[in-house]
């Protein structure tokens, strides 16, 4: 059995993130899933081309041709920009769409659908049953897990099947507004090495990235309503979400782990590791140490620059670095200080957190609340 | 139908001694599963042939984390009795 070290120290983190010499990043789950295809004698061969063309799985030079043609198309601030429009429409339509109720599931009626359509949209999804596609993606976000078991294996080449299908046999997503979806931006230009499938399949996996995303999401927001009225009013104010956002992330990040493998023996620490031994980061422990509350309650004035070391690898950090990364920024920055502007009397109808179980995520799977007055 | 324990132990024993390329005589089922060196995909194709030979859903992790033959196979029952 391979040797397994718990890293809870963000330093240790960092340099496992970092030491790509040593540190294997995944590569090694495509032939995975081929060895079990070949054992088991089934196939899972949308699977593997899922798995395939999974960023966070992928190295060398594939990994960095398609690195620069996602960031180009959808990663830098500038082409966002051009986005913002399209998801400020989104997002007040998903207001109204709240407005005349009195309680809600702010993740079910409000936070979910806005980014699902607004995603999607962005991504170049076309999909007949959303729902459906909702579970593939789940699914997905499955493969992190590194010791599923047979029967989920072929669920999820059965539901990665259905979609790579019906998407490869549809015209791709219009542009909207002079903004062409990454799928059909991607299509258009031919990347060696990588076919239809491939780049459809990579598509599903960007979307099943920003679930996590909004699971952040969702734990942020419960952390600020189960704060004071204070920090409530001040989530509010856009320039006080963009001061602390760094912080609001780092302590409500939901993944849980990160698992990587070593190439070589080397030290860590005080670590021996030895080639092979598996090292799973505790982004939990990592964050939040045993410093327990989070210092905004204590001193909402607190911003990133003031803070000690405010970095975080809810993103991770490298070769890896989450390509959503400022698409989920501008997510947070839009959505928490208009739906705390809209509704200041926002309140939960219990403190108590409705966890969502999941091997991957940490995150509360329901915020049930009184809207208030607005 | 009736599971015996000395089934579970034969079963396992012969699919871990077939896996992890280890003589079936060389392997009591008290020996350290550290010892055996079997990879993540023996263990996940062990359970495969675990809930197709007794139809329950064991998870890989369930070996991955199990100390011997033995512990596999309390914990195997205990999943058959439920």
């Amino acid at each position: 059995m391979k040797r397994v070290h718990i890293i809870e120290e963000i330093d240790l983190a960092k340099e496992v993130f970092t030491s790509t010499d040593v540190i294997s990043e995944g590569a090694s789950m495509e032939s995975y899933i081929n060895e079990v295809q070949l054992k088991c004698n089934i196939d899972l061969s949308n699977l593997s081309c899922v798995v395939r063309n999974f960023p966070f799985f992928m190295e060398g030079n594939r990994h960095t041709i398609i690195r620069q043609k996602v960031l180009k198309h959808i990663g830098t601030n500038a082409k966002l920009a051009s986005w913002e429009p399209i998801i400020d429409k989104s997002l007040n339509e998903a207001l109204d769409n709240i407005k005349s109720k009195k309680q809600i599931d702010l993740l079910a009626d409000f936070v979910n659908p806005f980014l699902q359509k607004t995603t999607c949209t962005l991504l170049g999804i076309l999909t007949k049953d959303p729902i459906k596609f909702e579970k593939c993606t789940n699914l997905a976000e499955e493969l992190l897990n590194p010791l599923l078991p047979i029967r989920t294996l072929k669920k999820m080449d059965s539901a990665f099947t259905e979609f790579l299908e019906e998407v490869l046999s549809k015209e791709p997503a219009k542009e909207i507004d002079g903004n062409i979806p990454l799928l059909t931006a991607l299509l258009k230009e031919p990347i060696e090495g990588f076919s239809r499938k491939d780049i459809t399949a990579l598509v599903l996996v960007i979307y099943a990235g920003t679930i996590a995303l909004r699971h952040t999401l969702a734990n942020i927001i419960f952390r600020i309503l189960t704060s004071t009225k204070t920090i409530k009013q001040a989530a509010a104010r856009s320039e006080w979400v963009h001061a602390n956002l760094d912080y609001l992330i780092r302590e409500s990040v939901a993944v849980k782990k990160v698992s990587r493998l070593s190439k070589e023996p080397f030290t860590l620490g005080s670590l021996n590791i030895k080639k092979n031994d598996k090292l799973i980061i505790d982004l939990q422990a990592v964050h939040h140490g045993t410093s327990g509350q989070c210092p905004l309650h204590k001193n909402i004035n607190l911003k990133n620059e003031n803070l000690k070391d405010n970095s975080h690898l809810a993103f991770g950090r490298g070769s890896h670095f989450c390509l959503g990364v400022n698409y989920s920024k501008i997510i947070f920055e839009k959505i928490i200080p208009v739906l705390f502007k809209e509704y200041p009397n926002l309140a939960l109808q219990s403190d108590l957190p409705d966890l969502f179980e999941h091997s991957q995520m940490l995150s509360v799977k329901t915020l049930h609340c009184h809207l208030g007055d607005y | 139908m009736k599971i015996d324990y000395n089934y579970i132990i034969d079963f396992l024993s012969k699919k871990i001694s077939s896996h992890s390329n280890t003589p079936l005589a060389s392997l009591s089922s008290d020996v350290s599963m550290e010892n055996i060196g079997l990879s993540s995909l023996d263990v996940v194709i062990i359970s495969g042939e675990i809930e197709d030979e007794f139809d329950v859903e064991i998870e890989p992790s369930v070996i991955f984390e199990s100390k011997t033959i033995n512990d596999v196979a309390h914990k195997l029952l205990k999943l058959i009795n439920e």
